[in-house]
This record gives structure tokens, sequence and C-alpha cells, in this order.
């Protein structure tokens, strides 16, 4: 679409304007808390490593002793701070030490996992969903699980995705009406979302296979569309590694195709360097589908294993090297949805309030509805933002992960990992180390090429 | 020194795998598969002398395991005679190339580097038919070939300054390295480019003229080695290529007298052959013949209680069923700590049963077919013949081809066949450890050492991985895919006579030191007193 540039000078102000909008405000003194837990932890990479470590392992220990010598192993050496060593060191001197400090560790990891993962199934999960919808605030569910190997876990993970589609797509017919999460300016969004990782699908997915990857995802895939048709429920396409991600384009395009009149979703990761060239063919691809699809604008979750893949290989890297280009990227694509907010369905889902505030800023000087764009965030980190951007009359959704606490640990690690990031806005807000200026400045391409 | 520098061994990097998930990487080598599928019909690979093709008499003839109706190439086969006529050229280029400085033979294997960059799809794709391999194990050893040629041509021009000798006042010291003699290349099929590669590459970058047999099955992929070196400017004669029988060519190689040092990839049996033959056989020679063997493993990866099967279950399962299990580096044992015995089996077994076997020629195979009717017929009896408990056998093989199921056995005595010997085919022996200890008893309890592997999230059992006895030691992924200059590859115990493939050892292998001492006072008066 051709239209006029956005002058930097209208656009700014507005972001400014609309960033209240996003502040969560006060989080309490359990929040300022879990707060100064986090900066310990953050302040120390061994520490960091250590527990991440730890917590990823833990499922697998064998009781109590090994329990134990893990600890002691990632925890109990000279590199950590005495208030971590020193209760190691006790409890392995101390009749029943092994079994206090296993205990510990189980309660520890349980409720930290229960920030982050809303249940272990669609049944579990109804009540979290209800409170949220009572909120005005919408859900993607995400179902958790292994890496998918075998056939039997393809199966598996096909049917906890339909679990939660029959189940959660039949409990939101008696919601009561919530007209903000309802429609947008395009016509009727269903109540529901589910998020799907193609490799979860199928043990062979990789593009090598690409032919039998996609009919062995498709068997799974159709009922779940199948049913998501008939229970009123949105399908999102997530994406993941970039190996897969052609492969995930061109299934996406093939669902949309074959189902025309399913509500679906893709993704598109900015901190890849040919995200703004892929939206672009998606855009182009999708603008006359009957039923608009929607396009979720991330920065993306793997950049520490797509540096260190490419590296290995000595393959071109696929993702900016620095974060502030990650963030440029993002804001470049922000516009390119704004403006194509007439035939896509805009989504952005970032915890950071500089990112956000710019795609509504950007929206509002372009006279479109609020309506228009839709904000996602995840459940336990960026909850308290999607319910301030809800009561701005701002559509908003919630990513929850639903799953077993043992194989969501990797998840849920990984979660952390980005959640302790030194980008994370919460965590600069409350460390106090910026101020609200540095945290809203508008990031600039490293290299003239990049901002082509 | 901006080129010099540039071509250093820090400055080493190994050859880019093929991307397969980018924009027309898939299509460009299906290309090349197609233009191999039609052409690749009794290729013409004679025995080439002097940089002459020699006729023989007889021939062999090699196949295509997937479709063992197509004739892939007919090789000359090299007779006692030839391989004499090919040792005489050799004995009498060697003086000149060995002359030759270090630096100047660096830049031949730069350029054959490039001539099999330029190359690397339709050399592959020769792969892909001559030797069965799916794509990306065909890919995985050009760019092992070229990574090579790059190591050693750098690796050449630092030797002599690693040999550091002291002069004192009154005395100056210098030393280096010449090349040893001639040497022989005899090497295996299942790296068909990239392990010749290394062999020949070292011994020419050391400075000796070479004879090259290569395996029976793959004699069309071996020549390439030859084009590459000749398109590179390699003085004709340095390199002779002759492939023969082993029980013709390779024992008259390895008997010769005029033969220095005998390179050899391949079984234990042949090499510990070798081994005595080159020895008897050095009381009518020059040389004390060096013999530098690599013979193959009988390699375990422990999986401890602890490992994430996320990781370790598709590691096994393409260590050990990769290539249909035929590299050295295989796993054929695995060894599982604790009690999630049954469930590593079982997730490895629904893991194997997604593999595609099928025509390597098709980029979804992830399993093709083994390498001729003799192991084919071997490994089918292997199978049929344990008294383990057949706890997984793939049931989906193509109809025709030399395809052996992946399998995996359990219920083994310590003395099985499964357990003791190397099978070089996509059987696994599984066995249960109580704990840490008891694993790397089991690991190491066989008289292979070249390969093992650990799967432990316990820093403890981590820190211990050195205990497992192997060459290479690999903790949290699979025991296959070494790279040069990441993991110098070689074994200790039966698994070889060292040194690791990818080193300065192996150019000193391939070289004899020698020192010169000067004495610098003439008459009480010392030269290097004087200001």
């Amino acid at each position: 679409m051709m239209t006029a540039p956005i002058a930097s000078s209208s656009l700014e102000a507005t972001v400014r304007a609309v960033s209240g909008d996003l502040d969560p405000g006060d989080v309490g003194l359990r929040g300022r808390l879990d707060e100064f837990v986090i900066a310990s932890v953050m302040r120390n990479h061994d520490l960091r490593v250590g527990l991440f470590r730890f917590a990823e392992a833990f499922p697998a220990m064998e009781g109590p002793d090994d329990v134990m010598a893990h600890l002691r192993g990632y925890l109990g050496h000279d590199a950590m701070p005495w208030w971590v060593r020193l209760p190691i060191a006790l409890a392995a001197r101390i009749p029943f030490g092994s079994r206090i400090a296993a205990w510990a560790a189980d309660r520890g990891i349980s409720t930290m996992a229960k920030n982050f993962i809303g249940g272990r199934r669609a049944a579990d999960v109804e009540p979290l969903v209800r409170r949220h919808w009572d909120a005005e605030v919408g859900v993607i569910i995400d179902a958790l699980g292994e890496k998918t190997v075998t056939a039997d876990q393809a199966d598996d993970y096909a049917a906890r995705i339909l679990d939660i589609v029959a189940h959660l797509g039949r409990a939101a017919g008696s919601w009561p009406a919530s007209p903000g999460l309802e429609r947008d300016q395009l016509g009727v969004l269903p109540r529901v979302a589910v998020a799907i990782k193609p490799t979860g699908l199928s043990a062979k997915y990789q593009p090598l296979s690409a032919e039998i990857a996609l009919a062995d995802v498709r068997r799974r895939l159709d009922p779940i569309m199948q049913a998501a048709t008939e229970h009123d429920v949105m399908v999102w396409f997530d994406m993941e590694q970039y190996a897969v991600k052609t492969l995930t384009q061109r299934l996406f395009a093939d669902i949309s195709h074959d189902w025309p009149n399913a509500h679906i979703g893709i993704v598109v990761q900015a901190y890849l360097r040919d995200s703004f060239d892929d939206l672009q063919r998606i855009i182009a691809q999708e603008r006359d589908r009957r039923v608009p699809i929607g396009i979720r604008l991330v920065k993306g979750a793997y950049w520490d294993y797509e540096t260190v893949v490419a590296s290995a290989h000595g393959w071109p890297q696929p993702v900016y090297d620095a974060k502030v280009d990650t963030d440029a990227n993002f804001e470049r694509c922000s516009l390119l949805l704004v403006d194509n907010a007439d035939v896509v369905r805009p989504s952005f889902a970032s915890h950071n309030v500089r990112s956000l505030a710019h795609a509504l800023a950007a929206a509002s000087v372009r006279g479109l509805p609020k309506s228009a764009l839709e904000i996602q965030a995840l459940h336990g980190m960026g909850g308290d933002l999607a319910a301030s951007a809800a009561k701005a009359g701002i559509r908003s959704r919630i990513y929850v992960p639903v799953g077993e606490l043992v194989p969501g640990m990797s998840y849920l690690v990984r979660r952390l990992l980005e959640n302790t990031s030194n980008e994370s806005f919460i965590r600069q807000n409350r460390s106090k180390q910026m101020s609200r200026d540095q945290l809203l400045a508008a990031p600039r391409f490293t290299s003239k090429e990049d901002a082509a | 020194m901006t080129a010099a520098s540039s071509r250093s061994l820090e400055a080493y990097e190994p050859e880019a795998m093929r991307a397969w998930h980018l924009p027309g990487v898939v299509e460009r080598f299906a290309h090349e598969v197609e233009v191999a599928d039609a052409a690749l019909r009794g290729l013409n690979v004679p025995v080439t002398i002097d940089g002459r093709p020699v006729a023989t008499e007889d021939g062999i003839d090699s196949f295509d395991p997937a479709d063992p109706t197509r004739i892939v190439a007919r090789s000359g086969s090299a007779s006692a005679a030839v391989i004499d006529e090919a040792v005489a050229v050799a004995n009498r280029t060697h003086r000149l190339w060995s002359a030759v400085p270090p630096a100047g033979r660096a830049e031949v294997l730069f350029a054959a580097a490039d001539a099999l960059r330029a190359d690397r799809d339709r050399i592959a794709a020769i792969e892909v038919f001559e030797a069965g391999k799916p794509w990306s194990e065909a890919d995985g050893d050009l760019c092992e070939a070229i990574d090579f040629l790059e190591f050693y041509g750098r690796a050449i021009v630092e030797l002599d300054a690693s040999l550091v000798v002291q002069s004192p006042l009154g005395e100056a010291n210098s030393a280096g390295y010449r090349a040893r003699g001639v040497t022989a290349v005899i090497s295996p099929w299942n790296f068909p480019l990239a392990i010749p590669m290394g062999m020949v590459s070292a011994a020419i970058a050391a400075g000796n003229a070479v004879v090259f047999k290569p395996a029976e099955q793959t004699p069309a992929i071996a020549y390439e080695i030859v084009k590459a070196f000749e398109a590179a400017g390699l003085p004709e004669g340095v390199l002779s290529f002759t492939p023969g029988r082993g029980e013709v060519a390779g024992a008259r190689l390895v008997e010769h007298p005029d033969v220095a040092t005998i390179e050899f990839t391949g079984s234990r049996a042949v090499g510990l052959a070798i081994n005595q033959r080159a020895a008897a056989s050095s009381h009518s020679s020059r040389y004390v013949k060096r013999v530098i063997a690599e013979m193959g493993g009988k390699n375990a990866i422990v999986v401890d209680s602890d490992a994430d099967l996320d990781e370790a279950v598709p590691e096994v399962a393409k260590a050990a069923f990769g290539f249909a299990g035929q590299k050295c580096s295989a796993c054929s044992r695995l060894i599982v700590v604790g009690r999630r015995y049954d469930e590593v089996i079982e997730r490895l077994a629904a893991h194997a049963d997604t593999f595609i076997l099928g025509h390597p020629k098709d980029g979804a195979t992830s399993v093709g077919p083994v390498i001729d009717a003799d192991a084919h017929e071997r490994l089918l009896s292997v199978i049929d013949g344990t008294r383990g408990t057949v706890r997984y056998r793939h049931q989906r093989l193509p109809e025709t081809g030399w395809f052996v199921p992946p399998t995996i056995v359990d219920g083994l005595e310590s003395e099985a066949p499964l357990r003791r010997d190397e099978q070089f085919g996509p059987l696994l022996a599984v066995v249960h450890a109580n704990d840490l200890d008891h694993a790397f008893e089991l690991a190491n309890a066989t008289d292979y050492a070249l390969t093992a592997g650990l799967f432990s999230r316990s820093p403890d059992a981590i820190a211990r991985a050195g205990e497992l006895q192997a060459g290479n030691i690999y903790v949290n992924r699979g025991t296959t895919g070494a790279v040069v200059g990441r993991q110098p590859f070689g074994g200790m115990l039966q698994s070889g006579t060292g040194p690791k493939a990818g080193t300065l050892d192996t150019l000193r292998a391939l070289s004899s030191a020698w020192v010169v001492t000067e004495n610098t006072m003439r008459q009480g008066f010392a030269a290097d007193l004087v200001t």
C-alpha cells in the first residue's frame, strides 16, 4: 500500500503519550520482592547459569541424594555467593539434609513453574481463562511438551491441542459477551485461540523431507483445523528455529488455502534479517483472504540458539547481532503492519513498552481505530502489562502455556532467561538504571544497509 | 604477510555444510543428483601413473548399493607389476617434490581445495550413488575433504617452527622436517573422499610422493582426488592412482621395499595384517616401514540417569544408525544408567521408526543401504543369529538394494558378537548399568578405544568423562561428525596406531626430523661474541 511515511516528531510525541497506557503501575510488595530476587540472580552470571541448569535437570533426578549431588555440582562451588553455597554445604552435613534440600528445590521450582504454566490440561486452565475473559483479556493456549522425536509424541501433541480446542471452544460458548475481544475493524473474532508448534506435529519436520513432513503434519493438523472451525477457535502457527521457517510458512500458506474460513495467524520474528521481506510477502499473499489472517510480530525467542548454530556451521547469521537492530526492525515491521491493517490483523507481542507504544502510536497517527491492533503478552510475565492495556481499551491477549510441570521445565527456563535478560522493561524500570526517556528512545539500526 | 596470516592454522575455518533450509540449496543439489542419475553408468576409472591412464587386464565394477543393477563405475585393477611401476615413478618424483618448499606444496593443497569447492555438489552426488550416502552425509564428506586440504596446507608451513632447538654460544643449531619417503595410501569406502584425501594430502604436504589404492567399492569418488590435484597443478608422478584388489595391489604396496610409510584406514584384521607384513618386509627395505593405521571401534554412549532424553535420543540414533552405522565413530553400544532403561529403549526405537529407508538419491532418505552384498548378508545373519532380545527392528525396507534394518538388541552376554565385535552396520546393543562407575566399566570393556559418549546433566559425571577409554570423547552430543581442526580424530588400543588425523603429529609421522649443529668457534675466536 502506498502511504506517506509518518513524521517522526508526531510519532514520537504519540509514543510518549500512549506508553502510559501500558505502565503496569505498582506491582505491590510481592512483586517488589520478586524483582529483588530476580535482580540478585541476574547480577551473578554463574549463579544464573547454575540455577537454570539445575532447574532444567531437576525433573530427571532420582531421589534426594541425586538432587543433593546436583545442587552441590551446580550451586555448591566457590563461584557461588555464600548465601547459596552455605545452606547447601549445611544440608550435606545434617541428618535428612538431602531430603530437606530436595523438598525445598521441589517447592521452589514448582512455585516458579506455577507462575508461568497455566495448568496441566485444558480443564485445569479453564478458570484462569475465564478470569482473564472477565477482565477483558483474551487467551492463546499453548501446549507444552517434550521435543517430538517419535510418531507417538506427535499424536499426543495433536491430541492435546484437540482437547484444548474442544474443551475451551465449548466452554467459551457460555461466556458473557465481551465486544472488545470478539470483534475488530475487519469483523468477528473467535473467543479462544490456540498456538501450534509445527515441529510438535511430526518427527520428520525438516527441509530435506519437506513433502513427507508436510503430509505427516497435515494428517494430524487437519482434524485440528476441522475442530477449530466447528468450535470457532483461532489457530496460531508459532515460528520456531530458522531452519524450519520456510517449511512453516509453506504449511501456513497451504492451510490458509485449504481452510479458507478458518481463523488463522502466523508469527514474524523481528530478530531475523529477512523478516521484513517475509512480512511483505505474507501480506501480499494473504491480503485477499476472505477471513483476514492474524500476524503476530515478535522479537524472537531463539537468539542464542540461532547464533550458535550459524556460527558453528559457518552459515550467515540469520539474526541481528545487536538487540537495537532487532528493535529497529520490529518498528519497521510494525509500520508495515499498521499500513496494512485493512487486509491483515496485526498483533504485537513484546514486553518492551517502547516497541508496543510505537506500534500503537503509529496506528493512532494513521487514524486507525483502537480495535485494529492487538497486544499479546506471556502468562506470568506480561499479565500486568496486558491488564493495563486492556483497561485502556487496547485488545489484549495472554499466551498461556499448558502442560505438565516436568516436560514444561525447558520451556520455563527459556522464559526465565528472557525474563531476566537486561532488556526487560519492567526490570530496567524498577532498577532505576534508565530514565523514562532512555527507555522510550527510538531504536536506530546500527548499519545503513539494514535501515534501507 | 597478510596472505600468509589469513592462511595460518589459527585462521583456519572448516568448510560450511550445505544449509538445506536456505533458498535454492536443495534445488541445486537435486539437480546434480539428477545429472548423476542419468550419467553414472559404467564410468571409466583408469589406473593413473605419472599423469597417464594405464590399461590393466582386469577390472573392478562398483555398484549402486541401493540399486545393484546399476554399475556405477568400471575401474582398472592394478597387478603387482603395475604397483611396481607406480612405486618406481613415485620413488623418482619423491626427490623433486620433497625439494619444493612447504609453502609451495601448501599452494597446491589450497588449489585442490578450490577445485573441490567449485564442484562440490557434483562430486557429492557421485557419493550418493556409489557409496549409498544420504545427501547430508555426502555433503559432509566433501566438506571434510576440503578441510583436510586447508588444514594440512596451513599446518605444513608451521611444522618446522614447532621443532624448537636452542643454540648456546659457540654453537648454531637448526632443525626441521623432511619428507620420509614414498607413501602408500590404502583407503576405505565409508568416507570415500574425506579419509583418502586426509591421508593423501598429509603425505603430499609433507613432501612425499604417494601411491593411492582406494577401496574397491568406491573408485569413482576416489578418482576425484586425482582430478582435484591435477587441476591444482600437482606435478605428474607425485600422486599415482592404483585401484585394485586388496590382496593383490594392497599386498604388493605394503611389501614393496621402496615404500617408506603406509597410511591405512579400515578394519582391525587388515590393519594388523598390514602392520605385520610391513614390519617383516622392512628386512629387505632401506626403511623401517611405518604404519599409520586407523582401525575402527566398538563405541559406547553412556546415557546417565539424569540425561536430557530430548537431546540424547536423536543424537544416539544418529550416531548408531546414520549412514547405516557404517562409520568407525558410530555408536554400537548404548549403556543406560538407572531407572529409565526401558523408556530410553522405547523412545529410541520409536524415533528410529520415523526414519525413512530408501534410495539416497531421494533427499528425504535418512538411512540408506549398506555398502555391498557381503555386508548385507553378514549383518542380516548377525541379527538373525543373536541370542539377545531384539527390542526393535525397522520394518519398512525398500524391496531392492542392500538394506539392513536399524535394529536394537539387549539381553546380550558380554562376549556376544553384538557387544564385542565391530559390526559396521545399523545394529545397536543396549546394556543396563546400575550407576556411573558400572557404566564406565562396561563402556571400557573392549579392546577398541576410538570414540565414546556421555549424556548427563550432572557436573560430577561430566567431570569424569575423561575416564572413558577413547581417543575422542563426546559429552552431550553424538559420537560421529568430527570436524577437522575441532576434533582431531583417532583412537587408542586396537583402534589404531595414531597419530590423530588433522594434527601436526600426522605430518611429523610422515616426515623425518633433521638437526644440523655447527660449531661456530674457530681457533678460540667466537664470531658471535664480537660486537
